[in-house]
């Protein structure tokens, strides 16, 4: 997948565990786990706007797009 | 439809599955274990005891004449039609043996439709319908419908040969075509249908659930 979650760099940066991140957010370890090791298909804009809240940062911060990695045109 | 509605009519429809399958697990016990006594034991010209071949014979045509409350006059019964019952205790070991596996195949893969029909609403009760087993399962369970068809089929086709010859003299006109029950093909045709569409439903839960 193209787009990558940099969710462990910002946990790092924060001094957070997902553990920790997952109740503040009211999110299962296993979602956020599946967010973290970029098996996501999606995200939806409460749960960014809540990771964006809870880490303190942009939606910019928590997202990269590694073009390498795109899907060839159909 | 409101939630508790559908938990109602799931359990309801569990109790009815599983009753079925004991039903039909005791019903085919009995009747595979005391085919073979009844052979053993019955006196030869007991008639006490018959089994039902699976075919439908026609009776020839006939008249009658019949007064009724309108006029007297002559009725034509036609169209008669009716099923061959053959004394066990009067059988050959031979029929015998091929009736007695036709009834075990036919027990066994009812017993195995049930089964895994039972898996599929406990699946669903424990909430997750769309679960790859649940396409497997109705996979399976149109193939043993289709297999059930065939049997009966076969069955019936083998039945008619033997029957036939010993009816000739009789007037009573037994098919010896091969005769297939169009209504359990569908069946089992619709139920591998619902196994595709379970199938792409399983994909698009396993999709779903990588939505964060």
């Amino acid at each position: 997948m193209a787009i990558q979650v940099t969710l462990d760099r910002l946990l790092q940066e924060r001094g957070m565990t997902l553990t920790e991140l997952s109740e503040r957010m009211g999110i299962t370890l296993a979602n956020l786990s599946v967010l973290k090791t970029n098996k996501a298909r999606a995200i939806r804009f409460s749960t960014l706007e809540s990771l964006c809240r809870e880490l303190d940062c942009q939606p910019g911060d928590l997202l990269a797009y590694d073009a390498s990695d795109a899907a060839p045109d159909s | 439809m409101q939630p508790y509605r559908a938990a109602r009519a799931l359990r309801v429809l569990i109790i009815l599955i599983t009753l079925a399958y004991f039903v039909v697990w005791v019903t085919g016990t009995i009747v595979l274990l005391g085919g073979p006594a009844v052979k053993l034991l019955a006196a030869p010209e007991s008639a006490d005891w018959k089994f039902a071949l699976p075919i439908e014979v026609e009776m020839p045509d006939s008249q009658a004449a019949l007064g009724t409350r309108w006029s007297a006059g002559q009725i034509e019964i036609t169209d008669v039609r009716g099923s061959v019952r053959l004394p066990i205790p009067a059988m050959s070991w031979g029929l015998f043996g091929l009736l007695w596996t036709y009834l075990a195949m036919t027990f066994a893969l009812m017993l195995l439709f049930l089964h895994h029909l039972r898996g599929v609403l406990h699946r669903t009760r424990d909430g997750a319908p769309f679960h790859p087993d649940n396409a497997g399962r109705l996979r399976l369970l149109g193939l043993l419908a289709l297999a059930l068809a065939l049997l009966q089929s076969v069955a019936g086709f083998l039945a008619s040969l033997a029957v036939s010859r010993g009816l000739a003299d009789s007037g009573i006109r037994v098919p010896t075509g091969i005769h297939v029950d169009e209504t359990q093909v569908m069946f089992g045709l619709v139920l591998l249908t619902l196994a595709e569409v379970f199938r792409r439903g399983a994909e698009l839960e396993h999709e779903q659930s990588l939505v964060v």
